[in-house]
């Protein structure tokens, strides 16, 4: 039982294997010598400037709901007045 | 059966003729992705959209000489054009083609495994994906693979024209597989690295592409989140690409013609009466300018609008975009200096000289900056219009005219050649001249031909 489960699974790794051979058959292009080096860090930066981005943009969305409501306030204290 | 001499490249299949139809055979090792480009939905999803051409399943692959495999009969594109013959939006919108189906792709668990803009055709008016065995099965953990491709062949031509001349696309007639980051950072303003995208894409890649580095980094640690970053990275930095805006002779041709608008709408009259008394379903327009003449057919006309002025195709590209037209095709193209015939062995893409051809030709306001301007003698004129077209249309423009003289001007006049009478007959030589009429009340005259 034993040496047919290593077998089964020695098969099942040989099987992956030459998928993952088959597949690397497809591969045509050349990625280029610190292709993926440089993904890795361009999507690095990517994402540090979308998190600041999002991040700059929530601040002015604050204060720029903060200055409606301001003027509201104004305009209410204006019409109160009058 | 002959294979496509272009396609040679990728293992998955290659494209093939057989009795004027083109078809696509798949190999047996593709058929895990083939399987899962179709049974995912990302097939239906982008045949819908109109972004990927649809095909059929032939079922005797037996009968084309294959043992095994599959073959498909794709959508058939009715003129192939290459992208050197593209302008600015046409270059941008087949970039965002290709980012977008990245993307769509990345959702049913694909990716595209190559990044070229011959992957692209324009059909009806706009881009259209035709390499459908460039699906590839995503791995998580994985960079892109085609990431440098794209690079080297879209973000290249569109900041060319960004930062040096719209005009420039037609580089890539020597650089078919991509304009290497190195060879581009050479050509661009020092200003442009200041640009974050650019700095990163262009100027950073190609001081890694310098480095030979001889041990692979650990590249498993690519998340689809990072993967997805860098593909709506790049979409947004293709976004803001604009072309630069520069002035060419070509761009106010007609609204500022010497000859003003009677003249314009008098040719126009006369172009539909020709037309009437001909049967025909394709026209090339040389020299199209504005395309004011390819726009008068009607759908049912398939229309070639070539010009050598990329600003005039690019106006009337974004023109038939606006309007929706389908039935138009505007490409870059000096008559003097059409595209060759490249790629290995010469073979890979034919010149457009083998690929232009038509049931009717427009030459208008065309054959003296030909004569004139570039020196080619009418005879050569003549049997360069032969094999082109079965009837033609031709706008003499004599000696006296205001625009010839206004070529004439600077230099000596050696055209003794350069008459009516030696234009007929010339023309006589390789065509039956079957109408012949002034246009309006100008000294240019506008004939209907058809070839011997």
């Amino acid at each position: 039982m034993h040496v047919a489960s290593q077998l089964l699974g020695s098969f099942y790794y040989f099987r992956v294997y030459s998928i993952s051979i088959m597949h690397f058959f497809l591969l045509y292009i050349d990625p280029g010598s610190g292709s993926y080096i440089l993904q890795a860090i361009i999507a690095a930066v990517l994402g540090v400037s979308f998190f600041f981005k999002n991040f700059w943009l929530s601040v002015k969305a604050f204060f720029t709901g903060k200055k409606i409501k301001k003027d509201e306030e104004k305009d209410e204290e204006k019409d109160a007045a009058e | 059966m002959q294979s496509h001499p272009a396609s040679y490249r990728d293992t998955s299949g290659f494209v093939f003729t057989h009795d004027d139809t083109v078809y696509r055979y798949i190999h047996p090792r593709y058929e895990a992705q083939y399987t899962q480009l179709m049974s995912s939905g990302l097939y239906d999803e982008l045949v819908k959209r109109k972004q990927l051409i649809a095909h059929t399943e032939i079922n005797e692959t037996a009968s084309f000489g294959f043992a095994d495999g599959k073959v498909l009969m794709p959508q058939q594109i009715p003129f192939i054009s290459y992208p050197y013959e593209w302008s600015f939006d046409m270059w941008k919108d087949a970039a965002l083609l290709t980012l977008q189906l990245a993307s769509a792709s990345l959702q049913k668990k694909m990716i595209l495994k190559d990044a070229t803009p011959f992957n692209i055709q324009f059909y009806k008016g706009k881009p259209i994906f035709i390499d459908t065995l460039s699906f590839d099965n995503y791995e998580p953990g994985k960079p892109w693979v085609a990431y440098r491709q794209f690079c080297e062949c879209f973000l290249a031509p569109l900041l060319l024209m960004q930062y040096c001349h719209p005009d420039t696309a037609k580089i890539f007639t020597v650089y078919p597989n991509g304009m290497p980051m190195q060879v581009l950072v050479s050509l661009l303003p020092k200003q442009s690295r200041w640009n974050m995208n650019t700095f990163l894409h262009v100027h950073l890649q190609a001081k890694f592409s310098a480095k030979q580095k001889q041990k692979p980094a650990a590249e498993n640690n690519f998340s689809k989140q990072k993967m997805e970053l860098l593909l709506n990275g790049l979409e947004s930095f293709v976004q803001k690409i604009s072309a630069k805006k520069v002035k060419t002779t070509w761009d106010d041709y007609y609204s500022d013609t010497i000859l003003g608008d009677n003249y314009l709408q008098a040719k126009t009259k006369l172009v539909q009466s020709f037309i009437s008394d001909i049967d025909f379903k394709t026209v090339i327009d040389l020299g199209a300018n504005d395309g004011h003449f390819s726009l008068l057919f009607d759908d049912s006309k398939e229309v070639i609008a070539t010009d050598a002025d990329a600003n005039c195709i690019n106006e009337l590209y974004l023109n038939i975009k606006k309007e929706n037209k389908t039935n138009v095709l505007p490409l870059i193209n000096n008559l003097t200096t059409p595209s060759p015939s490249i790629g290995w062995n010469n073979t890979e893409r034919e010149s457009i000289t083998e690929r232009l051809k038509a049931d009717l030709v427009l030459a208008l306001a065309l054959v003296h900056h030909l004569a004139i301007a570039n020196n080619v003698p009418l005879g050569l004129i003549a049997n360069w219009l032969q094999p082109m077209g079965e009837h033609l249309i031709i706008e003499f423009v004599p000696k006296s005219d205001d625009k010839v003289k206004q070529l004439l001007q600077h230099r000596a006049d050696i055209f003794d050649d350069y008459s009516l009478e030696n234009f007929r007959s010339l023309f006589a030589n390789n065509f039956k001249i079957v109408k012949e009429e002034k246009v309006g009340n100008t000294n240019r005259i506008l004939f209907l031909m058809t070839r011997k």
